[in-house]
């Protein structure tokens, strides 16, 4: 039984290592033919960039047959993205969704951080619709879980009982993750699907505009963290002790 | 997850998950290659008028806002895109204002609002159980994830929603004329409490799991879903008809180039055929929802 | 042979001073109902956990369970996933998918059954529990009784030769409760399931069960039919007699009262404790010849056989008086209001129904004051009009004999009113119940050593003092319900909501929890709870009214409200009918026969 799991797991790592191979491969050859699509070559093969990117992320967590309490945590983590912002309904444009994605990733590491951010994405649009947008969300977020994870990956903050200055610190890296990368990501997407033409300008227009509404998220994001973070570490760390649930920090990204 | 009432009386969301994912796929892909208008006029005329199968009156201001949007995006294009030949007017400072411009803004807009619409009729038809019934079998973690989301979100909204009422009804809720950051602070109190309990019962669910056998090998998945032969007749009408529009695309009859003057490809027979099996393509939902209705009304009349 | 062997088994949490299971030794028989009862933290969900080796706790053990003479760990996973049926306590949290149809197929997905017997199997399962109807449906649009059932029907759907059920009915409501428990009987009589099942409210399983086990502090103390484990519990002068049957209840307490009063001094409680002596626990045969060891014939398990043993008893020992007094009529005006509804009209949505029609209601100061009614009926919304959480759209709301609009919101909370919800959970945000208690002082002013007296009294008050450096979710339902009263004492209210405070209690919490409500009113404060436990509103409220279609159909003293209704009353009241007049509680019957 140990032995059949072992030699899937390996199986799995061949599997992600192979996906990672094919996806550097094709990346190219995706732009090329994108050049090449008389319509709206940008979004297509950026659409299909960015579902490379995720892929890898996804044959690997199959690969390693997580367990049931692993899935169920997981789900947790990332249904309480999607219901947290029914929590600030009192608060107006407030979206504390990638906080808790980012929590999700220092808890659990960056590859667990990865698939809470994507899945959350992924079951919001189920509820409040799909779009051109949904593989560029999937893939912001899953990347603010990411950074989450390298947080405490690398030793820079530890996974619970977070000091004053460490919360602040925690606040700022969330507010800079979406307004630099997580943000910009999503304006990507509007820029490709908005402008059929891309010049510097329409650029600059697009990732402009969207700044200061990234400004806002991030805000929001910060704020969250900087009040929900430890608790929610606290009750994790819990969780981990109590269960053992990734208690390895879910291993390599 | 969806708005329908009832999915099974709209006839081509009872088709099997692969044939509407199928279709969605391609004609979503589609719209993003034909920069042709009329192909693009094809593809918005049969988006809506599936939209419109699917939600009848509702669905028009959505299709409404979407026209707006449209006219916007053609608008504002030639403010960035300075290029073509036919020079409307000049603005700031002599920059002009081109025809060809705002002839790709158009074009741009168009694309943007099939896609829409085409998005808009997948998140009604494709459900999430179908996505993972699809998918179950690609990714079964995370689909079981993803199904697991989508039962806990509602209730933890309604966990929420118990959470900030029985704090008020002890005088904890944000007070009236509360700053932004009080509030935050209260809603911050109720994130944690609702995180505290939907933790804990994380463990109750994984224990549900494996009481039930979650884990073993050799898992098999209910099929809800299964291929009749409609199905099978709808998924080969839709692939010869897809070849047909493909050809079109690779023949070379759709490109539009807008710089210097706008040069619409020339009518070639090959480009006719791809425009008609593109047009069959697109309308076959629509076409599907509304002979069902006929169908259906026939009947009644016959009781 | 038996189906289940527990032999010798002890068990220790990790970190525990003391063993949560103490050498235990049980057979369960292979078609049998057996209910296993004992105080909250007893060890009993500890020992059903131990049955299923996939849900059983982290620890130190001994000793050892056999399925069919197998040890248990040594079936392999997918028998064991098959044989061992198992539901849990909490309906929600045991639901994995989002539509029933995934939930019931859930199982046989799991053990790689082929599409053909999966269908057929599903759709068995949701005829048999006559769910078809839901099949299609999102489980988020169930109840929580409706919910039970699916965990029900999705673990019945593998066909296990036994099922196990922890405390299944302790969420729900009384009626959804009593349908669950049908179910289970059903499937026990026409499938011939083995059920193992923990239960706090006896009422309902325990007359139909075949064994009744009854655990203590880890050991078992007792096993045998119901009648011998109510006749020993008896005998023992248990505090579980407080749980069993009313009829049962009753029969004891006119039995202990001729036999001088003392518990257990009878005759009768002599002769079970002989017949089930020498601890072999295991129940043996002759276990048909219940009721043979008491000389006065068999007690009265259901209401039928209470009706038909208190004929008999009655013409045995013809009482002089049968009737009680009706009591004083409920003085509307006499004492002032605390709370007054007059009128009141209120829907959540514009276009929703209204759930509230009309509603008029007042409650005298320093009462205790009940309500009772169906699920839906807008009890719970009536109380959070009185917070002002909601806002009627027409109608007064008086609350301490101010307009609630006068209120103002920071007052209204601070020696005003509080509410206790439905979930106490939902009170409790913090990592102590300490933290959660020191929460209600924050912005008071207050010195430290003011607020510690504060929370001390507070907690002494609810009984909660041991409790203060738990965390909430480490409490049982029963310290849970405690510590979250503290916190509402907390706010000093002067009237105090409570909605359904009794639910998921066992009989000895809410005797305590009684306890302290009664002092409460005592000092002063008036309690207003809407509630599904009669026996409890019989008991211990001053009034009672009946909420029925978004208003106040009937209102009094709990003797007139109760003794007037046939359906919606207590026990004790139906068992009594014909035979004495304006009895309610276990009390009234058994002084009406004994009397001198």
């Amino acid at each position: 039984m140990h032995a059949e799991v072992e030699q899937t797991r390996r199986r799995g790592r061949l599997k992600t290592a192979l996906t990672v191979l094919v996806a550097v491969v094709l990346t190219p050859l995706t732009i090329w033919l994108g050049t090449k699509v008389p319509g709206n070559g940008y979004y297509l093969s950026g659409t299909l960039i960015v579902a490379y990117s995720i892929v890898p992320f996804l044959v690997s967590f199959e690969g390693r047959r997580p367990q049931a309490r692993e899935l169920a945590v997981l789900a947790v983590m990332a249904a309480l993205a999607v219901a947290s912002r029914a929590v600030f309904i009192w608060v107006p444009h407030f979206k504390p969704m990638a906080a808790i994605v980012m929590v999700a990733g220092m808890a659990f590491g960056p590859q667990a951080g990865f698939l809470v951010g994507t899945v959350s994405v992924l079951a919001s649009n189920f509820i409040f619709g799909q779009g051109p947008w949904t593989p560029w969300q999937m893939l912001a977020f899953g990347v603010a879980g990411l950074i989450g994870g390298a947080l405490t990956g690398t030793g820079l903050f530890p996974r619970q009982g977070l000091s004053w200055p460490r919360r602040v610190a925690l606040a700022a890296v969330g507010f800079l993750t979406i307004l630099c990368v997580s943000g910009p990501i999503l304006d990507t997407s509007t820029l490709f699907t908005m402008m059929a033409f891309l010049t510097p300008g329409s650029a600059v227009a697009i990732y402009l505009a969207g700044a200061p509404i990234n400004a806002i998220h991030g805000s929001a994001v910060a704020l969250t963290l900087l009040l929900v973070a430890n608790p929610l570490l606290d009750q994790l760390a819990r969780v981990r002790d109590k269960y053992g649930v990734l208690a390895g920090g879910g291993g390599k990204g | 997850m969806s708005i329908l009432p009832e999915q099974g009386r709209v006839a081509f969301a009872a088709l099997h998950p692969a044939v509407t994912f199928a279709f969605f796929a391609g004609a979503i892909v589609l719209c993003m290659c034909f920069s042709n208008p009329a192909f693009q006029a094809l593809s918005i005329v049969c988006a809506a008028a599936l939209y419109l199968t699917l939600r009848g009156r509702r669905a028009l201001p959505f299709i409404g806002g979407l026209g707006v949007a449209l006219v916007v995006i053609a608008l504002v294009n030639p403010l960035f895109a300075t290029q073509g030949d036919t020079v409307l007017f000049t603005w700031w400072g002599g920059r002009p204002y081109t025809l060809e411009a705002l002839a790709l803004g158009a074009s741009t807009g168009a694309m943007l609002v099939a896609m829409m619409l085409w998005f808009a009729s997948y998140h009604l038809v494709m459900t999430a159980d179908k996505f993972t019934y699809l998918f179950g079998g690609v990714i079964p973690a995370l689909s079981m994830v993803l199904t697991m989301v989508l039962r806990l979100v509602p209730g933890y909204r309604r966990r929420a929603d118990a959470l900030l009422t029985a704090r008020a009804c002890i005088g904890k809720g944000p007070a009236e004329g509360a700053g932004l950051v009080e509030r935050a602070r209260a809603a911050a109190a109720a994130l944690a409490a609702l995180s505290a309990t939907a933790l804990e019962d994380a463990i109750i669910t994984a224990d549900s799991m494996r009481a039930r056998g979650y884990g073993l090998a050799g898992r098999t998945r209910y099929a809800l879903f299964r291929w009749d032969g409609r199905d099978v007749a709808t998924a080969a009408v839709m692939a010869a008809l897809l070849v047909g529009a493909v050809a079109a695309l690779v023949a070379g009859g759709t490109a539009v180039t807008f710089f210097p003057t706008i040069s619409l490809p020339p009518l070639t027979p090959a480009g006719v055929l791809g425009g008609v099996c593109y047009g069959a393509f697109l309308a076959l939902p629509t076409a599907y929802n509304l002979g069902e209705r006929a169908l259906w009304l026939c009947s009644l009349s016959k009781i | 042979m038996a189906l289940f062997a527990v032999e010798d088994l002890s068990f220790r949490y990790p970190g525990a001073s003391r063993d949560a299971l103490n050498h235990v030794t049980l057979e369960v028989r292979a078609g049998e109902l057996m209910t296993l009862c004992g105080q909250s933290g007893c060890g009993k969900t500890t020992l059903l956990r131990h049955l299923k080796p996939v849900l059983a706790p982290h620890g130190v053990r001994s000793g050892r369970v056999l399925l069919d003479g197998v040890p248990v760990d040594e079936v392999p996973e997918r028998e064991q996933v098959a044989r061992i049926g198992f539901v849990m306590q909490n309906p929600d949290a045991q639901v994995v998918t989002d539509k029933v149809w995934h939930e019931l197929a859930f199982g046989l997905e799991n053990l790689g059954c082929d599409e053909r017997t999966m269908r057929v199997r599903v759709a068995e399962m949701a005829s048999y529990f006559g769910i078809q109807n839901w099949f299609r449906k999102d489980v988020r649009d169930l109840s929580g009784g409706q919910r039970q059932l699916l965990n029900l029907a999705s673990v019945m759907a593998l066909q296990p030769d036994v099922l196990i059920l922890d405390e299944p009915t302790s969420q729900l409501d009384p009626i959804a409760a009593s349908d669950f428990l049908a179910t289970v009987r059903k499937i026990n009589r026409e499938l011939g399931t083995t059920v193992i099942i923990t239960e706090h409210r006896l009422e309902d399983v325990y007359a139909s069960s075949d064994v009744v086990a009854v655990m203590e502090e880890g050991r078992l103390a007792l096993a045998g039919t119901p009648r011998e484990v109510g006749e020993r519990l008896r005998a023992e002068g248990s505090a579980l007699v407080g749980a069993l049957p009313a009829p049962l209840r009753i029969c004891y307490g006119v039995r202990d009262a001729r036999a001088g009063g003392c518990p257990g001094g009878g005759p009768s409680g002599d002769a079970a404790g002989a017949g089930a002596g020498d601890a072999s626990v295991v129940p043996a045969g002759g276990r048909d010849a219940w009721g043979a060891d008491d000389p006065a014939g068999p007690a009265p398990l259901t209401v039928r056989e209470g009706r038909a043993w208190l004929a008999g008893e009655v013409a045995a020992h013809p009482p002089a008086v049968r009737a009680l007094p009706d009591g004083a009529a409920l003085d509307e005006d006499g004492h002032p209001a605390a709370a007054e509804l007059e009128g009141v009209w209120f829907r959540y949505d514009r276009d929703a129904p209204d759930v509230l029609r009309g509603t008029t209601l007042r409650v005298p100061e320093e009462s205790l004051f009940a309500v009772v009614g169906g699920n839906g009926t807008g009890k719970s919304t009536m109380l959070r009009v009185l917070c002002g959480t909601l806002r009627p759209y027409r109608g007064t709301v008086r609350v301490l004999g101010k307009p609630l609009g006068a209120w103002r919101r920071g007052e209204l909370f601070r020696g005003g009113v509080a509410m206790l919800p439905q979930d106490p959970q939902n009170l409790m945000v913090k990592k102590t119940v300490r933290a959660d208690l020191e929460e209600m002082l924050d912005d008071h002013g207050l010195s430290a050593a003011q607020r510690e007296a504060a929370v001390a009294q507070a907690a002494a008050t609810a009984d909660v003092g041991a409790l203060l450096d738990a965390h909430p979710l480490d409490l049982s339902g029963g310290e849970l319900q405690r510590a979250a009263l503290a916190k509402v004492l907390l706010c000093e209210p002067r009237l105090l909501l409570l909605d359904e405070p009794t639910k998921g209690l066992d009989a000895a919490f809410k005797a305590k929890l009684a306890r302290v409500l009664r002092d409460l009113a005592a000092s002063g404060v008036t309690v207003l709870m809407v509630s599904h436990d009669v026996e409890f509103c019989a008991a211990h409220a001053d009034a009672v009214a009946l909420f029925f279609d978004g208003g106040v159909a009937a209102a009094n003293t709990p003797r007139r409200f109760f003794a007037s209704n046939s359906f919606y009353t207590t026990a004790a009241n139906r068992m009594s009918r014909g035979v004495f007049a304006n009895a309610v509680t276990d009390e009234d019957v058994i002084a009406l026969c004994t009397q001198k």
